[in-house]
């Protein structure tokens, strides 16, 4: 039985609904002398299969817009995180970063012309989100060193994932082995697995002999850069490998680190992938990001996402377009590189005027990630309890340190007694107890010193005293 | 630096040209740290060519730019499909609220329950709307909310020993999503046709399915289709496809017609994606962030993917279902979007949910029958669901959806879809949503009714539109940008 509700002659029932009862009877007037046969709402359902029509959904009332910031406050609330304003110092990172986003960032991103319209189908009426785009494109190829970059895909592990199909694709390598190296995140071996269910994705150790790793039936090898645990390693070694049997090298990177390090297409990448997220954009809880891939000219044209080009008009005025379209789902369908439609544009954008705000300053915002990341490792390597494996090693701003207790444990006495967010728990073998911990430029001296001392404590009350 | 470009006007021009050395955009702070060991040479980056733009300069550049956007804020934004509606501001507010925005998902769960209720809670309410027993908010997107879909049937097929299964049946009128995502998954894809009434080819089903039976996996039905219409034989359909061992998925990308008025699960759906920066008004951004939510009867719960939070006591937990697909991303799906959504839903209620879809399958109702004079209808005879799908100009002028899409853009409205549906000949998709008021309805018909007088009277106008300076370009050709692409402005510089 449709719903009986209490409406005031011609009122609106809702702010976001502006169809009054008035409205509604004119316009299913003018319908019905197009379709006599509708005289009123319900007969628009005619179609709906009659004993199914108007289930009756069990949800809360609606609230009204004051009681829905009360309830949203009421539920951020019972989160504790490290907000922007220094509340608590976080050292967490994996994949997900807090850095400083300028304010201008929010202010212009905000606007409803870049949140609110569609994909820029209809290139005339979206210049603003077609040259952002564009925009964007140059901005990571600069950051990647690698020739083209697409719009963006959902975020850096599918990405990897979609780079992996490519591979196969362009070795002609139909059920090609790919590689990922055991240094890469976990997660994104996961979301490598749900993209091959038919099989195909192998890990291997990065102590093993490449040579006898990679082989004429692998279409890539998937690496890291810095790598998971925070060290910076070689690609030269794992390109030569890959493309001594004519497979790719495919870079996973954390595209701030790249506002220091050489850039992966220096040394031989094939494909770069990633996540925009550190780029101006807050953590929320890890999502929505935008996925970075990149790769050389030549691959272009069997590469997935949407691809922005210039164009002219008639009079010579330069444009922007999406181009080479015949390689996505609403052209090729079936045949498609792949079936990504929405991806994260407005996550892009946020990256693009980041970009646009930090050029003069970004290598030296990079600097101060190394900066504190370095004397952090090199801090914690002098605390009674704590050994910083690859202190030796070059890193950006993360790094593991293998404590007293397991890290589960040393989190909740961190965030006890000292009010930090610690780091990742990556216990194994070759890090026992093993802690990755993250400093950005986020982090003052105070905060990192404050860890130190937090983790000294610890030392201490699990009786490591005195001189390592 | 130039002042013009090609002897016009300064159109296009880019940030990389808006470089003058010297500028700063953002004032960082000095290090507070000592000097390190310096990074190996090899790894130190030797050039960093950003442009230097001041902080006004680049609020100048952009607030530019966003002027050069018709959006949803500015006018009408009928694109059919799409479902534009108008996305609140308060969802906004609480998506950037600290609590939120800040929390990093590599956590403690006992630090963020208010975030993992959130979860809980819309996987709940959105799981009730359609009928399903069990919702994964993981899929980024709805591609990604169909490749779930169908990477779950494959599982479960599987699981029963029956991997010949390898043929899913998608309408021809389905959305190139559909048999991308089948692809990718490694089914077949069986196209079936749709008929006269524009309802599913039941006979040419049936007579496929007498044939190949045993080797259909499911079959991915848009519901309603892209035609705008309900088909009210779903319930036979999904008996069949059962009937032959199959698994029926709806693209959930068209439940905008559906809140309140049906749900999937009640018609024999196994499984759905939901489309949240559609029906449920997160921002489409120019091309996302998007969520595309999983939902399963509970027979396959425990495919899904990875995470699906659940409440144990008064506590909240992640758990990945013990048979899942696996991680879809590195994290737990847009949490951005999901808390957006939640917000819209309890803004609205049951009542105010099926008020959106009253309201928004009366205004395309409305726009159909006032266009119908002038414009063809697809299928003749039939009311339509949220969106009215037309077929070009009436009276043979052979006018292209093109030229009628390109006109519009002179007005500063975004056009509807255009030659979509495919199975449609110049077809436009006009959906308006529950956010257009009878003023910007009218508003849009007597556009298109000045249009169609325009293809009658003054055809180059069409045939040359859009027309500077109501667009900041005239048509562009994309032919030639297609020959070569210039995807950068590195290369654009090279090129000059």
């Amino acid at each position: 039985m449709p719903i009986d509700y209490d409406r005031r002659d011609g009122e609106a029932l809702h702010a976001y609904i502006p169809q009054t009862t008035e409205d509604r009877r004119q316009m299913l007037e003018v319908i019905s002398q197009r379709f006599p046969e509708v005289q009123t709402v319900d007969d628009l359902f005619k179609d709906v299969p009659k004993d199914k029509r108007y289930p009756n959904l069990n949800l809360p009332p609606a609230l009204s817009e004051s009681e829905l910031r009360r309830s949203l406050g009421a539920l951020a609330r019972r989160n504790t995180v490290a907000d922007e304003y220094g509340s608590r110092p976080s050292f967490l990172g994996g994949g997900t970063y807090r850095h400083h986003i300028p304010a201008a960032v929010n202010a212009i991103s905000g606007r409803g012309e870049f949140t609110s319209p569609y994909t820029p189908y209809q290139f005339e009426i979206a210049q603003g989100t077609l040259q952002t785009g564009f925009e964007f494109q140059s901005f990571l190829s600069i950051l990647t060193g690698m020739e083209i970059v697409n719009t963006g895909m959902y975020e850096g592990a599918s990405a990897t994932a979609e780079t992996g199909k490519m591979a196969r694709r362009l070795t002609g390598r139909e059920n090609g082995r790919v590689l990922v190296a055991d240094t890469v995140n976990p997660r994104i071996l996961d979301v490598m697995n749900t993209y091959f269910q038919g099989g195909g994705v192998e890990s291997f150790s990065t102590e093993a002999n490449l040579d006898q790793v990679v082989n004429e039936q692998t279409a890539c090898v998937v690496v890291q850069y810095p790598n998971y645990f925070g060290v910076v390693e070689d690609l030269e070694q794992y390109a030569e490998a890959a493309h001594k049997v004519g497979a790719k090298l495919i870079v996973n990177t954390y595209p701030m680190a790249l506002g220091l390090l050489e850039p992966p297409g220096s040394f031989g990448a094939d494909m770069v992938t990633g996540d925009a997220q550190c780029l101006g954009n807050p953590l929320n809880f890890g999502g929505p990001s935008v996925g970075i891939l990149a790769c050389r000219d030549e691959d272009k044209r069997q590469m997935p996402g949407r691809l922005i080009g210039v164009a002219y008009d008639g009079e010579g005025r330069r444009g922007y377009v999406l181009t080479l379209q015949t390689r996505e789902q609403h052209i090729r369908r079936e045949k498609a590189t792949s079936n990504v439609c929405t991806t994260g544009a407005l996550v892009a954008t946020r990256s693009t005027m980041y970009l646009a705000l930090t050029g003069s300053s970004l290598a030296q915002i990079a600097d101060e990630n190394y900066r504190g990341a370095a004397y952090a490792m090199a801090e914690i390597s002098k605390i009674p309890g704590f050994k910083v494996p690859d202190v030796d090693q070059p890193h950006f701003n993360e790094f593991v340190a293998c404590g007293p207790i397991r890290p589960s444990e040393l989190n909740r006495r961190l965030l006890d007694i000292s009010d930090i967010l610690g780091g990742i728990d990556v216990s194994s073998d070759r890090y026992p107890n093993g802690m990755l911990f993250c400093v950005t430029e986020m982090n003052t001296r105070q905060e990192v010193d404050l860890l130190l001392h937090g983790l000294s404590v610890i030392g201490y009350e699990e009786g490591y005293a005195g001189n390592t | 630096m130039p002042e013009t470009l090609n002897g016009v006007e300064d159109v296009g021009k880019t940030i990389f040209e808006r470089h003058t050395p010297g500028r700063v955009g953002v004032n960082v702070r000095a290090s507070e740290f000592p000097d390190p060991s310096p990074l190996p040479e090899r790894f130190r980056r030797k050039n960093l060519d950003l442009p230097h733009v001041s902080e006004l300069g680049v609020i100048r550049h952009y607030t530019h730019l966003s002027t050069e956007n018709p959006s949803v804020e500015t006018a009408e934004y009928p694109l059919g499909s799409c479902t534009m509606k108008y996305n609140p501001k308060i969802n906004y507010e609480a998506m950037g609220m600290s609590g939120f925005a800040q929390a990093h998902p590599e956590q403690p769960v006992e630090t963020l329950q208010g975030t993992l209720q959130i979860m809980y809670e819309l996987q709940g309410m959105l799981g009730e709307i359609v009928g399903m027993d069990a919702v994964s908010l993981a899929p980024l997107a709805g591609a990604q909310g169909e490749l779930a879909g169908d990477s779950i049937i494959k599982a479960r097929h599987k699981d029963r020993g029956e991997e010949y299964r390898q043929y899913m049946l998608i309408p021809d009128s389905a959305h190139g999503t559909n048999p991308a995502t089948a692809a990718m998954v490694g089914y077949g894809v069986v196209s079936i046709k749709t008929d006269e009434q524009g309802n599913m080819d039941r006979k040419q089903l049936a007579d496929w399915l007498k044939e190949n039976g045993k080797r259909v996996a499911g079959m991915m039905l848009t519901q309603p289709s892209t035609l705008g219409l309900f088909d009210p034989n779903i319930e036979e359909i999904a008996d069949m496809v059962h009937k032959s061992g199959g698994l029926l998925f709806v693209d959930g990308a068209n439940l905008e017609a559906l809140l309140g008025i049906a749900r999937f699960g009640d018609l024999g759906v196994d499984l759905n994606q939901i489309n949240l920066h559609k029906t449920f008004s997160t921002p489409h951004g120019g091309g996302g962030p998007g969520s595309g939510p999983i939902c399963v009867k509970e027979e396959l719960s425990p495919y899904l993917p990875d995470p699906v939070v659940v409440k144990n006591g008064h506590d909240y937990d992640f758990i990945r279902p013990e048979k899942s697909i696996g991680r879809m991303g590195l994290r737990h799906g847009n949490f951005g979007m999901h808390i957006m959504a939640w917000a819209y839903i309890r803004a609205h209620g049951a009542e105010g949910l099926r008020q959106i879809s009253e309201s928004a399958v009366v205004n395309a109702n409305y726009v159909g029958a006032r266009l119908m004079d002038r414009y063809q209808t697809a299928i003749p005879g039939r009311t339509w669901m949220h969106e009215a799908v037309l077929a070009g100009l009436k009276g043979g002028w052979q006018k292209s959806t093109n030229d009628i899409a390109k006109r519009m853009a002179d007005f500063g409205v975004h056009p509807m879809t255009v030659y979509f549906p495919l199975i449609v000949h110049e077809a436009m998709m006009i959906e308006p949503t529950e956010s257009e008021s009878l003023e910007s309805l009218n508003h849009f018909v007597a556009l298109m009714s000045q249009i169609a007088d325009e293809a009658v009277e003054d055809p180059v106008l069409l045939k040359t539109a859009p027309h500077v300076p109501n667009t900041p370009v005239g048509r562009l050709d994309e032919a030639t940008a297609a020959r070569n692409p210039i995807l950068t402005w590195q290369a654009l510089n090279k090129k000059q």
